[in-house]
């Protein structure tokens, strides 16, 4: 019996000490067999059918494949495996589901500058599912849950005090669901790390540029500093992109002996066509901040400036604050002077004019919109603006 | 196989033999004990339906054609905590007793089944379908929502008082070209078991606390769609816990009672 509290010891500090560790998955392997991971695909293969038939997946098959090369330039053997669907969600994420099966966010798309900085991120992605750090995680969820409430019985045997347990959730909903919300992307300091270092090492050795693995970490951390974020983006829910991970980065790039490409046109060739159009999702979310900061550098990175500067007019437009009308009027002003600028910029101008009291000008700007979009859809409405305009 | 362990375990420890009088006050305690274990699994063999008929479907001149879609089932086996673990090899037992139960079932109402073949790909309907396989999602939510909801969201809808009154409209079209069946049945299956560990913390917190921790759980939706309307004819909602989910005769029995008033 004296041996007893020392036996608890070791046993709780066996069992809570060390996460659960799994092997590196092998190349071609199809289908798991132990019980765990065989649940895990086939919650994610649940997953994964309602994100395929899913009215957020980007149905562009240039950018598709677009983003499935880069995809599989990094992830090299395991490329027939992992499956790649960009999603139309205006925020900076990407997730891996255990069974290879992958998502990009458009957010992500409008905040890498490059295919180096896009290819570090799925190539962090590759390291998570190769790693297997899905199941990995999932087992020491179980198994540290389970620990702490027989921690608490333990405490309520031994009479030192009523802890509530409360009901345990029990939930028979849709475990797909779950990993599609990112319940399992939740993954341990040690983990995210791990993923870093075998991430760069994939994006490297694919040939991109090592410097830019750190960039992609350092636009994000400027988002978050400047606009004060109470929330940081959904992938770094639990391990937020740190100085540390920054850093980190930044020293394997200096070790790193290898040149590589940015592959800047290609990215840029893929993404610009749709770049205004989630750009607007990005402004519905009404985080005003955050769509400054990041018009901000795509105005610095200087494509498609007539776009960039009606979005930013946009921006201004939808926030209304003080001020805020006469700088939309300045900034669709500016778009005007650039060739990619959208024609529904002199509409918006002119709408803006208005409720700014400047009529002729707002008169000007409608009738230029008339001439310019050549009998748009809602031409019968702008016609009744002109009517109704003192 | 919980029952039978926990109890029997019980009962094997503290056999009913000489009755001085500390054996009466531990036949005593154990009665209490006893008694405090069967709530629980009192409440583990129930298992409710709620039907809901939109109308009486006209006698048939000849055997109704019903097209099973793909079962849309999962199973999972909680851990002490909680903690869902999904059960690739329970799944497929259900599936599969599911698909038997209904073809069975179909027969005893003279109508013939057909299986919808399964598209190859991860999503395992045919693109064509995915409208109506989409809106069915949302309109099942809803019946869900506003049909079997609390009391106050079943009146939050003035206009859907007078029963089910839901349509999948023409988005069936080409599930009817492809199959020229009469009717479509839908299932959602979900089932939740405990581990041992699990069984036994509950029955022990119980005891000691008086909490409850659900062990077993089924949830079953049924609904069957009019093909040629659209319309949504007749739905059923299972619940309950029992402890036989994982055994072939028990995934029959509540798939014969999920499809139990089916208007055939």
């Amino acid at each position: 019996m004296k041996y007893c509290p020392l036996a608890m010891l070791v046993l709780t500090a066996t069992l809570g000490g060390c996460s659960v560790q799994v092997g590196k998955l092998e190349p071609g392997r199809n289908q798991p067999t132990e019980v765990s991971e065989r649940g895990l695909w086939l919650a994610s293969r649940k997953a994964e059918q309602s994100v395929a038939i899913s009215g957020r997946r980007v149905r562009n098959p240039q950018l598709e494949e677009y983003v499935a090369g880069v995809q599989c330039r990094v992830s090299a053997a395991y490329c027939p495996e992992i499956r790649v669907y960009t999603m139309k969600v205006p925020d900076f994420n990407a997730a891996m589901a255990p069974n290879g099966f992958e998502q990009v966010w458009t957010g992500l798309l409008l905040r890498v500058d490059n295919e180096a900085q896009l290819a570090t991120v799925l190539a962090h992605e590759t390291a998570h599912y190769t790693l297997r750090h899905g199941l990995e995680q999932f087992q020491t969820t179980r198994q540290t849950a389970s620990l702490l409430l027989a921690t608490q019985l333990g405490l309520l045997f031994g009479g030192i005090g009523v802890i509530s347990a409360g009901p345990v959730g029990f939930s028979t909903g849709n475990i797909g669901q779950l990993i599609a919300m990112g319940y399992l992307a939740a993954y341990s300091r040690e983990q995210e790390a791990e993923a870093d270092r075998h991430g760069f090492e994939l994006m490297v050795k694919a040939g991109y540029a090592p410097g830019e693995a750190a960039k992609v970490w350092a636009n994000l951390i400027e988002e978050q500093r400047e606009c004060a974020l109470p929330n940081p983006p959904a992938l770094f829910a639990s391990h937020p992109p740190s100085e540390e991970r920054l850093q980190n980065l930044r020293r394997l790039a200096e070790r790193s002996s290898r040149n590589g490409i940015t592959g800047r046109s290609d990215f840029l060739a893929a993404t610009l066509p749709k770049r205004g159009k989630w750009l607007r999702m990005e402004l519905a979310t009404r985080r005003f901040c955050r769509v400054r900061v990041l018009l901000e550098r795509l105005i610095e990175q200087g494509e498609n400036l007539g776009e960039l500067y009606y979005y930013r007019g946009e921006l201004y437009r939808l926030r209304g604050g003080t001020g805020d009308l006469e700088r939309a009027a300045e900034t669709y002003r500016q778009a005007l002077y650039y060739p990619s600028v959208p024609v529904t910029t002199h509409r918006e101008l002119g709408r803006v004019l208005w409720r700014a009291n400047r009529v002729v000008e707002a008169r000007r700007a409608f009738r230029r919109y008339l001439k310019t979009a050549k009998s748009p859809d809602d031409a019968a409405m702008i016609e009744a603006y002109l009517e109704r305009l003192p | 196989m919980i029952r039978g362990t926990t109890l029997g375990g019980v009962q094997d420890r503290h056999g009913f033999r000489a009755m001085n009088g500390t054996r009466w006050r531990r036949r005593y305690r154990l009665t209490r004990t006893l008694a405090m274990l069967m709530v629980p699994l009192g409440l583990a063999a129930c298992v409710q339906v709620q039907p809901y008929l939109a109308k009486e479907l006209p006698s048939a001149t000849k055997p109704l054609r019903v097209l099973l879609m793909p079962p849309d089932v999962a199973a999972v086996e909680l851990a002490t905590a909680g903690v869902p673990l999904p059960r690739a090899d329970w799944t497929a037992l259900a599936q599969a007793g599911l698909v038997d139960a209904v073809a069975d079932t179909l027969r005893k109402h003279g109508a013939e089944m057909i299986r919808y073949r399964r598209a190859t790909g991860i999503v395992p309907y045919a693109e064509k379908h995915l409208e109506a396989i989409a809106l069915h999602e949302t309109v099942l939510q809803t019946i869900l929502t506003y049909r079997y909801g609390a009391a106050q969201q079943r009146a939050a809808l003035p206009t859907k008082q007078s029963g089910l009154d839901w349509t999948l409209g023409e988005s069936v079209a080409p599930i009817r070209a492809d199959y020229a069946a009469d009717y479509a049945l839908f299932l959602v299956y979900r089932q939740a078991t405990s581990t041992v560990e699990r069984a036994l913390f509950a029955a022990i917190s119980f005891v000691l606390f008086g909490f409850i921790h659900p062990t077993s759980q089924s949830v079953g939706f049924a609904s069957l769609i009019d093909l040629n309307t659209g319309a949504v004819i007749w739905t059923n909602l299972l619940q309950g816990q029992s402890l036989d989910v994982n055994r072939p005769d028990g995934i029959r029995n509540r798939c014969e009672r999920l499809l139990s008033g089916l208007p055939l």
